[in-house]
């Protein structure tokens, strides 16, 4: 695993954390926004996939740490 | 909500293909759950990032395949250890598949909302179908290039379909069934291939 910045699992946590403060934007956003906004439609649909992604890469994080023995 | 209406090519399609390229390229450089088979580089695993573009490309057509084929040349590339030509040719099957399977929803006039039995059916067909072709292809460029022997040809592809399609069945039956019916509001939305 080389030309990384960081060790892999560090990096790993602080991608992790970056789309989890991006998931929460979306909601934050999609709850501030009107239903007949143009942008409402387009900002739930984001939130969800955010949340969909940062659930998958935590699972993925779970699943890797285990079997690499991080954890 | 209304449902935005097909258009021409904007540059607004370009901005959708780099915002989820760069998201994708992220998933891609760390959530895959690999299942290694010595001799068999890239070939096996649980890829996520194949759940989000497969979704990607149903809502943004060509747009939303070149986000998967830029996150995942981007995030599996340099990082992996394989050599240029194993995560291109990679790269360039996770380009095919999801646009392979667009034109099977197209041909099919299938609704990515999967409301019915018949979209669900195509939908778990046709991804099986493009992630077969995709890894036929991938893994014979590999064979080519004499990095994988042909017995291993046939253990790729039969591993690379089975992980590649869990999980676009898994991830992306949940995307397409949660946020389609969002994303159809949205006018960068795409009816056809690229508009």
């Amino acid at each position: 695993m080389a030309n990384l910045p960081l060790p892999y699992a560090e990096l790993f946590q602080l991608v992790t954390i970056i789309y989890a403060v991006i998931a929460v934007a979306a909601v934050l956003w999609n709850r501030r926004l009107d239903k007949s906004s143009r942008y409402y439609g387009f900002s739930k649909a984001f939130a969800i996939f955010m949340v969909v992604v940062t659930v998958f890469l935590v699972i993925s994080y779970i699943a890797q740490a285990t079997f690499m023995k991080w954890i | 909500m209304s449902t935005a209406g097909k258009g021409g090519v904007k540059p607004g399609h370009l901005v959708v293909s780099g915002i989820f390229g760069g998201i994708c390229a992220g998933a891609a450089l760390f959530s895959i759950i690999i299942v290694p088979i010595p001799g068999l580089p890239g070939g096996s695993g649980f890829w996520i990032p194949a759940g989000l573009y497969f979704a990607l490309t149903l809502w943004f057509g060509f747009w939303g395949a070149l986000a998967g084929h830029i996150g995942t040349f981007i995030g599996m590339g340099p990082f992996f250890g394989f050599t240029f030509q194993v995560w291109a040719d990679g790269a360039l099957g996770d380009f095919f598949a999801p646009l392979i399977n667009l034109a099977i929803f197209r041909a099919t006039k299938a609704d990515p909302e999967l409301k019915t039995r018949r979209d669900l059916a195509i939908w778990i067909v046709s991804v099986i179908i493009s992630t077969c072709l995709a890894s036929m292809w991938i893994h014979y460029v590999n064979y080519s290039f004499g990095t994988i022997t042909f017995d291993f040809w046939k253990w790729g592809v039969i591993a690379y379909t089975i992980g590649d399609s869990l999980a676009v069945l898994i991830i992306g039956t949940l995307l397409l069934k949660t946020a389609t019916k969002y994303f159809k509001t949205f006018p960068y939305y795409v009816k056809g291939l690229f508009s």
